[in-house]
């Protein structure tokens, strides 16, 4: 691969490098409420099933309206993740230029995401680090805080997201993952994968009992893959909003160092194309067209809610990413119950499983891994739904806390 | 079930003599797929008008469309295609010929808002077998669709043209083989750019029938270089679905899988990793867009429809209806062309008290090629006051006044 300083606008092959300067804009965003890309504003049926299509999700919870109905939660609802179609988490304000990379979320749900509900998010940066790494060298790691709330105000979820800038130039010279080839799978792999599509496992309306849950337990393995660059650019659908025309020439104006300059037409890109286009990822170092990081995060808990099943509610998941998926990968979740442990007193009692998750690739790299909280339901106290619980700082007088 | 059941191995040419004899038979059966959408929200409007470079604020912002003589927002005509693609391929028949939009007609009845639900049904009515430079043997097929509402009122017709024919013998022939990419110089992009500024949205103004002369121009506005997340994400972002699959909500993973378990030989194997892929990534693979003949990525054809109907909107104002819009995809619109949209006005007339001006609309790209010829039909508001403007519903109170009258 050639890296070559062309003579077009903007001098179109050389990305900035992180400087002392940039570093302190970002500081000073700190605690900064940001103004973020509006995607969507409410969860319409279409959005749900939609963003539980392109996860390849098989829950009928989150697929199926009248399955939704006779749940107890009343409702179709939407995956947990499914809270990416309203802001994808990409908290990286500042360094222009510099590629953003998902590095991992740190998510906690405190409501279920029920069809109908409108959402609204607030945004800011919560910590600037600087990093160093065999990818690009000197890198800065952003943690960031999304919350998401409903109509009356209340919280959803809140999502701690980490975003990783890395300098494109270096990372390209350090060249850590060019060295990686297209997997070519033997018939035998290609079969296994559809083997494992075709006897994947989900719970759906058979609850899941605090009491025959022991740690040690695994969870049902989930296959992702083999990726294509349809699977991430549907992801993506579901999840950005991508700027057309006159809207994107705007954005360009507005953050000149916000493109990438095709070499073909030497005229300005969106960075996305870099999910679809090997040529694009190889700009900031990747060999082929990857995942948007938060797809993983979204097959893990795709995983967690295969075993869970309708009656429980998954309230945490803190997905670390360790390398990148790329076109052509195939993912493997896999899990184990790690804890059990019983809080807070009745009727507020929880009965909480703790599971670590890992994603492996076809290489048998580790690409991701994470933990979850589960709460569950117990045969001692009924199967009342751990959400329909009332908070511990409930008042009546006061109504449910914002 | 195994991986060798998604692409038999033998790959002669699709297009068979069983496989037309099948798809005659289907001729002027009707067919439904149930309501694509199941309620569309203001965001999927917003987001398809967005997709295509509409700028009325009609379409994105209620505050506004509530000052409208739609009272609401409302979704720009052409976004009847996400409820149903006007080629309608899923019809089958010739499983692994390939099916490329070849043109289409398309009337408006009723405007579409937030919380219509529409259901398509759809018919192949005529089948022509045609010869061409391109693919040698194809065949034309024509649909026809109709797109009803909740309260099934006929919201619009789609009268859908696509070619079915061989990948293998496109890639062969190889028409297009020699159209190189040129890039563009500062100058040359300076004066798209320009036209993105320049390009306006009459909007609130109304334009009157009586203040039109025949010969008048529409544009030129631009669309351009294209981009490939422009094609990629253009249906993904209207709601999930590409607009490539017929509209139908598709998913990732087991769903591709399940896809290409149920219609064999419809998956085109990637060379480098020998895994089955959807055949229509050739809208944002340049090099899969070469192997089926086509010389570069390729647009999604019905964008160029919509670009047409936003010039013509952009036009004729928020009081004026887009009633009808048909154009033909003579040439492929790949990544990094530039389509240049212009309009004339040709005729204007009255009929069963409509005021209506009949425009030529021209897609032109940057080589000159006319890639998509077509016309338009808009109905204007009139000076006098007299005329209806098709769109809304009549309203409950014009009810209750006629029937009152009735009674009287």
């Amino acid at each position: 691969m050639s890296v070559t300083a062309t003579s077009g606008p903007q001098a179109a092959r050389r990305y900035p490098e992180i400087t002392g300067e940039e570093l302190a804009r970002a500081e000073s965003l700190v605690g900064v409420v940001l103004r973020r890309p509006v995607t969507r504003t409410i969860a319409s049926t279409d959005t749900l099933i939609g963003y539980a299509r392109a996860i390849g999700s098989r829950i009928p919870l989150y697929l199926d309206v009248a399955h939704g109905l006779r749940t107890y939660w009343g409702s179709l609802l939407g995956h947990p993740t499914s809270l990416y179609c309203f802001d994808d988490t990409v908290v990286a304000p500042a360094l222009p230029g510099i590629q953003s990379i998902y590095a991992g979320c740190h998510w906690r749900w405190e409501q279920p995401l029920r069809v109908g509900t409108p959402v609204s998010t607030t945004a800011v940066l919560e910590n600037v680090e600087r990093k160093t790494g065999s990818f690009a060298g000197d890198m800065v790691l952003q943690t960031g805080r999304v919350e998401y709330r409903d109509g009356d105000g209340r919280l959803l979820a809140t999502a701690r997201p980490r975003v990783l800038r890395t300098p494109r130039d270096a990372a390209r010279a350090r060249g850590k993952y060019l060295g990686t080839e297209m997997y070519r799978y033997s018939a035998a792999e290609l079969d296994g994968i559809i083997d494992a599509y075709q006897t994947e496992e989900s719970r759906g309306d058979r609850p899941l009992y605090w009491e025959e849950a022991q740690v040690g337990d695994p969870l049902p393995a989930l296959v992702k893959g083999p990726v294509t660059t349809e699977d991430m650019g549907m992801f993506v659908g579901a999840i950005r909003q991508t700027l057309f025309f006159g809207d994107f020439l705007d954005h360009w104006r507005r953050h000149p160092a916000d493109v990438y300059w095709s070499p073909d037409t030497r005229s300005p890109d969106w960075w996305d194309a870099s999910l679809l286009r090997d040529e694009v990822a190889q700009e900031f170092g990747f060999p082929f067209a990857h995942d948007t990081g938060s797809q993983r995060v979204a097959w893990i808990e795709n995983c967690v809610s295969n075993w869970a099943g309708d009656f429980s509610f998954l309230h945490d998941l803190d997905v670390t990413l360790h390398r990148p998926c790329f076109r052509g990968d195939t993912t493997w979740v896999r899990g184990e119950v790690t804890g059990k442990r019983r809080t807070g007193h009745p009727p507020r009692e929880r009965f909480e499983l703790t599971c670590s998750l890992t994603a492996v690739n076809q290489r048998g790299e580790t690409t991701a891994s994470g933990q979850a909280v589960v709460h569950v339901v117990s045969r001692e106290v009924d199967t009342i739904p751990p959400v329909l619980q009332l908070p511990d700082d409930y008042d009546p007088f006061r109504g449910l806390p914002r | 079930m195994s991986s060798s059941e998604i692409t038999p191995a033998d790959s002669t040419s699709p297009i068979t003599e069983e496989g037309i004899a099948r798809l005659r038979e289907r001729l002027g059966a009707y067919y439904g797929s149930g309501p694509h959408f199941i309620d569309i929200t203001a965001d999927d409007i917003r987001r398809y008008a967005q997709s295509n470079g509409d700028r009325n604020k009609l379409y994105l912002d209620q505050s506004y469309a509530g000052q409208s003589r739609y009272g609401g927002l409302i979704a720009p005509n052409t976004f009847l295609d996400l409820a149903q693609h006007y080629t309608a391929t899923a019809i089958g028949g010739l499983p692994g010929a390939h099916a490329f939009h070849a043109g289409n007609r398309v009337e408006f009845y009723l405007a579409v808002r937030p919380g219509d639900r529409i259901s398509p049904t759809f018919r192949p009515y005529v089948m022509t077998e045609k010869h061409g430079k391109f693919a040698g043997r194809m065949i034309l097929v024509d649909m026809e669709i109709l797109y009803r509402n909740q309260r099934d009122e006929l919201v619009g017709k789609a009268h859908g043209h696509v070619l079915r024919l061989s990948r293998a013998e496109a890639r062969t022939r190889g028409k297009y083989q020699a159209q190189e990419k040129e890039p563009y110089d500062d100058e040359a992009l300076a004066r798209i750019w320009a036209a993105y500024d320049r390009e306006v949205v009459r909007g609130g103004e109304p334009r009157y029938w009586e203040d039109v002369a025949v010969g008048d121009r529409l544009g030129p506005i631009a669309r351009g270089p294209l981009r490939i997340s422009e094609i990629a994400f253009r249906g993904w972002n209207g709601g999930g679905r590409l607009t490539g699959a017929g509209g139908r909500v598709l998913g990732a993973h087991f769903y591709q899988f399940e896809e290409y378990m149920k219609r064999p030989g419809y998956a085109e194997v990637d060379d480098t990793s020998g895994v089955a892929d959807h055949p229509h990534r050739g809208h944002w693979e340049a090099d899969f867009a070469r192997k089926i003949g086509v010389p570069g990525a390729y647009d999604i054809a019905v964008q160029r429809t919509a670009w047409l109907a936003s010039l013509v909107t952009n036009w004729a104002g928020d009081d004026g209806w887009l009633k009808n819009i048909w154009d033909e995809f003579r040439f492929f619109n790949v990544e990094g062309d530039t389509s240049w949209l212009t309009g004339e006005v040709t005729r204007k007339w009255i009929e069963r008290n409509e005021y209506l001006v009949a425009i030529d609309v021209t897609c032109t790209n940057q080589r000159g090629e006319v890639s998509a010829p077509g016309g338009a039909t808009v109905v204007l508001p009139s000076r006098t006051g007299r005329g209806t403007v098709p769109g809304v519903r009549a309203l409950q109170s014009e009810r209750v006044t006629t029937t009152a009258a009735a009674m009287r």
